[in-house]
């Protein structure tokens, strides 16, 4: 502990610094990648490729779309298709999506903050609710309480979002009317902050409750391994309060690895966005997805797929640098 | 440093249901060491269901009989009773064949899609440790990047292309799930290189091929079978997820995904059987069979 602070905060900088680097590095031929494999499976299209994306029923013959999928597959193969693709979308032309009938830019434009939101709200709702069940669990470690507690939360582990989302819905929504059951608000009436909040609950709950199991077991386990550690045992022979042993000796150690676990949950969480949307009609980037994955709708798959790809590996960079910037014993390069 | 990498390193476990890379994923968190031997019992009860409970209605026509697929729109969405067990779906069928059928049909896509993904995976490890170099490193870049994008984004990319039957499935679960088994199979194969008896072997003049085939797969072999096995109840979830979301089975085929895609528009109405019924055998099957076949992973490795 001779390194003085300044130093060592400016290494940290810098120590985040690189794995900024290194990530952004490694996003540019993962995006590439995953929006090839889009052009190369819409080119394998067993059927035909322009009807399969016009719709099975011929109900999308709108000459502009029509002229705008034309355009999008002929582009020679697949590979010169998804770089014609990646020019329009590096200018700002994402394509117009068939099903929606709007030009895909718009749509994430306007897509983008809701799945935002309610993937943040649904995190620290998720936090708020498991550290609490965590600690108090492992306060007594063996008591009836704390066990039916692991066991609950590892029912709920199995449990899909998409699952807990409908039982939220089957009790909240439809069996006690306390709040709504999909979209941003009320038909035809305007957005409002309280509007959106309260639509905006129950899917926040779906996503949190299916995050509380793995930060409540993993903050459960780790809280137990640092309670036996050498530096608690110190601090509670020199006497010092229960509360404040667990609050400034146990915690702080206990928590830095759920920070490392967390960037390995984000995927999951991102693209699990997908099913809570879907189960409460919510307007956000993967239920756009589903929708252009059911409706075949090429240019708003290819833009969706590139932006929660985009969404994942700024959640993962996010937590490796706070996890740099937290835990001096991680160095930039392990991540 | 990846997923992987992290949750072997002892620093994070993985949760049942989540199939880990390598043994050392097998940690006591989500199942502490006094695990009673419950989940063998529950999950040998779940297996009996799916296979038995068809053989039972078709021999003497309990439950409405086997013919899951007949529809009586009479006695559509019944609650659950002594004559239907689970109540009856929209359609008038019989809720508990119908989630037996599903139960296996949906076990069947994932045991299927888990084998194949533990096939390929097993094929590109051992070519990528075999072969070394360059190869080696590029086929571990292409890994990384597999592995980079979640598997339900991937999924849903595939199903787009190639939907509506069970090869959907397991397309999909095996395209997204063979990084896994491949860096278990490299690391395994890399260190099994330098063991004295394929050393001996390679000095003796067999070739590269006769050399991986008798002397290294086989000493692969049962991790691989236990990292498979502990992939079913995971590819599962992936069956019910991509069917729920109309990209996996047809809608007309029993699958648990297909049940819960019809419930969720019987249980506006009330019906909450219809989702409580495969929405908790998923659950329960998932948790059962997660933890019988850790246990037995554990207790055989």
């Amino acid at each position: 502990m001779t390194v003085p602070s300044a130093a060592r905060s400016s290494s940290r900088a810098h120590a985040v610094r690189r794995v900024v680097l290194r990530r952004a590095l490694w996003a540019v031929p993962l995006l590439l990648g995953v929006s090839a494999l889009v052009f190369l499976l819409a080119s394998l299209t067993p059927a035909d490729g322009t009807s399969g994306f016009l719709g099975a029923r011929g109900e999308f013959t709108n000459t502009q779309t029509r002229a705008a999928v034309g355009e999008l597959l002929d582009q020679g193969n697949w590979w010169q298709a998804c770089l014609a693709w990646w020019q329009g979308a590096l200018t700002g032309d994402w394509g117009t999506s068939t099903i929606l009938r709007a030009p895909v830019a718009d749509t994430l434009a306007a897509r983008i903050p809701w799945t935002a939101l309610v993937m943040t709200a649904g995190l620290l709702l998720g936090a708020l609710l498991a550290v609490p069940l965590a600690v108090a669990a492992a306060r007594r470690p063996e008591s009836l309480a704390a066990r039916v507690l692991t066991g609950v939360a590892w029912a709920l582990s199995a449990a899909p979002a998409y699952i807990v989302g409908l039982g939220l819905l089957l009790v909240f929504a439809l069996g006690l009317g306390w709040l709504p059951a999909g979209g941003l608000a009320p038909p035809g009436e305007p957005l409002t902050v309280a509007t959106v909040a309260s639509h905006a609950l129950l899917p926040a709950l779906a996503v949190a409750l299916s995050q509380v199991p793995w930060i409540a077991l993993h903050l459960h386990a780790a809280l137990i391994g640092a309670r036996s550690s050498d530096a608690v045992l110190a601090a509670r022979l020199r006497g010092l309060p229960p509360r404040t042993v667990t609050s400034r000796h146990v915690l702080p150690v206990a928590v830095v690895p759920l920070l490392a676990l967390l960037g390995t949950r984000l995927p999951e969480l991102v693209v699990g966005a997908a099913l809570v949307e879907t189960v409460f009609s919510w307007p956000g980037l993967g239920q756009a997805m589903v929708d252009a994955a059911v409706g075949r709708d090429l240019a708003l798959l290819a833009g969706t797929t590139v932006c929660l790809t985009v969404l994942v590996l700024l959640g993962n960079l996010l937590a490796d640098a706070a996890l740099v910037l937290v835990d001096p014993r991680v160095r930039a390069d392990d991540l | 440093m990846t997923s992987e990498q992290r949750m072997t390193a002892g620093l994070v476990a993985a949760p049942p249901w989540r199939a880990p890379a390598t043994m050392a994923g097998l940690s006591s968190v989500t199942h502490p060491p006094r695990t009673p031997r419950w989940p063998y019992a529950a999950g040998a009860v779940i297996i009996l269901y799916a296979l038995a409970v068809p053989i039972v209605a078709s021999a003497t026509g309990w439950w409405g009989g086997a013919d899951t697929g007949a529809v009586d729109y009479v006695a559509g969405v019944t609650a659950p009773s002594w004559a239907h067990p689970f109540g009856t779906d929209v359609a008038g069928r019989d809720l508990f064949v119908r989630c037996a059928r599903a139960l296996q049909v949906s076990l069947l896509a994932a045991a299927v899609g888990a084998a194949v993904a533990a096939l390929l995976g097993t094929a590109l490890g051992a070519a990528s440790a075999m072969l070394g170099g360059r190869a080696d490193r590029i086929l571990m870049r292409g890994v990384d990047g597999v592995a980079a994008v979640p598997h339900l984004l991937l999924g849903i990319i595939i199903a787009t292309v190639y939907r509506g039957s069970l090869w959907t499935v397991v397309l999909v679960v095996a395209l997204t799930h063979w990084t896994g088994t491949t860096r278990l199979v490299r690391g395994e194969v890399l260190s099994l290189r330098e063991r004295a008896w394929v050393r001996a072997a390679t000095s003796q003049g067999y070739t590269r091929r006769q050399v991986l085939r008798h002397h290294v797969l086989p000493h692969v072999g049962a991790q691989v079978g236990v990292a498979t096995a502990l992939l079913v109840p995971h590819a599962v979830w992936h069956e019910t997820t991509l069917t729920f979301l109309g990209l996996g089975m047809p809608p007309h085929q029993a699958s648990l995904g297909s049940l819960i895609e019809l419930a969720q528009q019987s249980v506006v109405s009330g019906a909450w059987w219809t989702l409580a019924a495969p929405a908790g055998l998923l659950v329960a099957a998932t948790v059962c069979l997660g933890a019988a076949l850790h246990r037995g992973a554990r207790h055989a490795v």
